[in-house]
């Protein structure tokens, strides 16, 4: 089987994603977090070809020191650390500032959340946290939900992506704030990530198919019984739901017309 | 700005003729659902002729979706026809032997008083180009008179600056329109020798100014006929979509007015606009623009009116008079800007719209700004 | 001397900078953020950098997260 992928060439020299001045080459970002260990995860991004890594800040455990996860990324690797944990902006910038004094480069993932049930993010905190922190110099991606009124001042503010959900955070529920993506992907000039929610490859290749810039998939990798080929799996659909976007949709039958109730007129001369 | 667009797309778009698209393009076109300008531009092929039935089905569907079955009704009134330009295809032509006049007060409320009677209840103001006899203090003091009769006017002039759209707003206007007349550069100053008008960018660029100033509604288009049609109507839809991405709360519309008889010899040497081809227009913008109002004047005749109207219309103009005054019995009758060609009073229109299974609107907005009393 | 790192209180000998409290507790050191009385204190001086009482402490690394 890895034979047969290695085979297949999967990159699309012509389509590269450009954001916060990198033209990156995977339209696969992947979360590194519910892992049964950080081992696995270099075989992951490895499998997954991803280029953008998201990781999380925690205070340390004295009592079980772990590893630091950047231990364990590739050399080439665009690391792109969450404010999770932040439940208001300023705990947010906070979070950013001390991501990027440790030598994280200034790419920032925001994730504002209040909402312990289902997890859903703040979109006024998220945007006073990409305010400040557009000021500030960083490449903000900020996480949010699907509003359109959000995103645009979202994208006035700075940002350089937008990220909506497509279901709650390890949901694995798929695109259910779908309309609403498709929304933001057509009146939203920045790329549009679908971040949180997606389950499986096909759904991966759906939003790519509607026109999304890339997907970010954490839980439905990390929980997979075999997260290096899910991992492959993901890698394979993102580019296959992005070729389909860019050959554009096949053609669907035309009723014919036996009579032309609307339009005949134009014939009666 | 949407100029940038304009200069984007004239390498784009096929040099002549635009038969590069095929049937399979249009059917490909017919199965998306959000088009793109590449996809407007198949529309408005040769190749979409023979689609016109498949176009209406889904214009119509769409139209009845996003509007239901209102029709919404409006009717003009001139002001004044004093008029600083020479575009060759208006009978305000400056050099025209016509009769100039503008309405006084007194007359502009009797004038409005005559139309409200109808029972219509959205009027739009038109003036010639003439900062000294029909200037933004004038416009503002008939629309001062006339806010207290009407749910809500609009204005039709000469492109002003931002700050006088805003001082129209503040007294009482909510909607603009302004056609571009074409979006060609050179027809456009072929067609206006002389005037103010001639400024292309100044007018292209009103609409923006409209809506920083406030104004909740605007209406644009091209004069079709012209020029070369296939291009006006593109950069009119893109326009249109320009108009909604920059200023969403903006509410857009088209009209589609086709070159008419008027007080002159101008004869234009672009391929003329059939009937044929104003419906792949009309079908073209629907499709392109689904939530964009689409408004026909009574430059067309009824039975046209008629045949269009299921085809995507959402306003119609009813009982129009296109000179100076005239609604009421006052003096003061200038000439007429072009042939009316649909005559019928405002109870016919009405029957009209009600047979082909629509609902007319008279009033379907209120602009609920401060109204003054009359003549303050 | 006591002083509270990560929320907990810590006892420490005086004298004490930051650079000597990380390597006490076996942190390795590439990536840690550290906040010292809530400003971030940069690694070039954590060993110049000399810890008082009541000092509140953040030592952060990353973790996997989404």
């Amino acid at each position: 089987m890895n034979d047969i992928i290695k085979s297949i060439d999967l990159d699309l020299p012509d389509d590269r994603l450009l954001i916060g001045g990198v033209n990156l080459h995977s339209r696969l970002f992947i979360g590194t977090g519910k892992f049964s260990s950080h081992e696995i995860v270099p075989r992951v991004l490895e499998a997954s070809g991803a280029q953008v890594v998201t990781m999380a800040l925690r205070r340390i455990d004295w009592k079980n020191p772990q590893e630091n996860i950047l231990n364990y990324m590739p050399k080439n690797a665009l690391l792109l650390p969450n404010t999770s944990g932040a439940r208001t902006a300023d705990e947010a910038v906070r979070i950013a500032r001390l991501a990027q004094a440790a030598g994280c480069g200034n790419w920032v993932k925001i994730e504002v959340v209040q909402d312990q049930r289902y997890l859903l993010p703040d979109n006024w905190e998220t945007l006073k946290a990409t305010e400040q922190l557009v000021k500030e110099g960083f490449v903000v991606l900020p996480y949010m939900s699907p509003d359109l009124g959000a995103a645009r001042r979202l994208q006035d503010a700075g940002a350089a992506a937008i990220m909506p959900l497509g279901a709650p955070i390890g949901s694995n529920r798929g695109l259910q704030t779908k309309e609403l993506i498709r929304i933001l992907i057509e009146e939203i000039s920045l790329p549009i990530i679908v971040d949180a929610g997606i389950g499986r490859p096909s759904e991966a290749a759906e939003a790519m198919e509607m026109g999304a810039a890339a997907v970010l998939v954490n839980t439905a990798i990390a929980t997979a019984g075999d997260p290096v080929s899910m991992a492959q799996a993901f890698r394979l659909a993102v580019v296959a739901g992005r070729l389909g976007y860019l050959a554009g949709p096949g053609e669907r039958q035309i009723e014919a017309a036996a009579s032309s109730p609307l339009t005949g007129f134009l014939q009666e001369a | 700005m949407f100029y940038e667009q304009i200069t984007e797309w004239q390498q784009k778009l096929p040099q002549s003729g635009w038969t590069n698209y095929s049937r399979v393009d249009v059917e490909r076109v017919l199965a998306r659902e959000n088009l793109r300008p590449q996809d407007l531009a198949i529309l408005l092929s040769p190749a979409a002729r023979s689609y016109l039935e498949p176009m209406a089905k889904r214009a119509q569907a769409l139209t009845i979706r996003n509007f239901g079955h209102t029709i919404g009704l409006f009717t003009p009134l001139y002001l004044a026809n004093y008029c600083s330009n020479q575009c060759v295809y208006c009978s305000f032509h400056a050099g025209n032997k016509i009769t100039r006049c503008k309405l006084t007060i007194e007359q502009v409320i009797k004038e409005g008083e005559a139309i409200s009677s109808t029972g219509l209840q959205h009027l739009l103001l038109l003036t010639g180009e003439s900062r000294t006899q029909s200037g933004p203090d004038y416009m503002e003091a008939c629309v001062r008179a006339l806010r207290p009769m009407f749910a809500s006017l609009g204005l039709e002039v000469y492109p002003l600056s931002t700050e006088e759209y805003r001082g129209l707003f503040e007294a009482g206007i909510d909607s603009v329109t302004l056609f571009q007349e074409t979006y060609d550069e050179i027809t456009y100053a072929d067609v206006h020798p002389a005037g103010p008008k001639r400024n292309y960018h100044y007018r292209l660029e009103a609409p923006d100014r409209a809506c920083e100033a406030g104004i909740s509604s605007v209406n644009i288009g091209a004069l079709l006929g012209l020029s070369d049609w296939r291009r006006d109507a593109f950069y009119s839809a893109l326009h249109a979509d320009y108009l909604q991405r920059n200023y969403p709360s903006v509410e857009v519309s088209i009209s589609v007015p086709r070159l008419r008889p008027y007080a002159g010899s101008f004869k234009s040497a672009a391929a003329p606009v059939t009937d044929e081809v104003l419906v792949q227009i009309l079908l073209a913008y629907r499709l392109f623009l689904p939530r964009a109002g689409l408004t026909l004047s009574t430059r067309e005749s009824p039975q046209m009116r008629e045949d269009l109207l299921p085809l995507g219309i959402t306003r119609l103009s009813a009982g129009s008079l296109t000179s100076v005054g005239g609604y009421s019995e006052t003096d003061n009758v200038g000439s007429a800007q072009f042939e009316i060609a649909d005559e019928r009073s405002v109870p016919d229109v009405v029957q009209m719209i009600r047979a082909k299974g629509y609902l007319p609107a008279f009033c379907d907005w209120v602009n609920m700004r401060e109204r003054n009393a009359v003549g303050q | 001397m006591q002083v509270v790192v990560n929320g907990e209180p810590q006892e420490i000998s005086p004298e004490c900078t930051v650079f000597q409290l990380l390597q006490s507790q076996g942190v390795t050191l590439k990536a840690a953020v550290v906040e010292l009385n809530g400003e971030i204190l940069k690694q070039e001086h954590w060993q110049n950098t000399l810890l008082q009482a009541s000092d509140r402490l953040e030592i952060l690394v990353f973790m996997g997260g989404g």
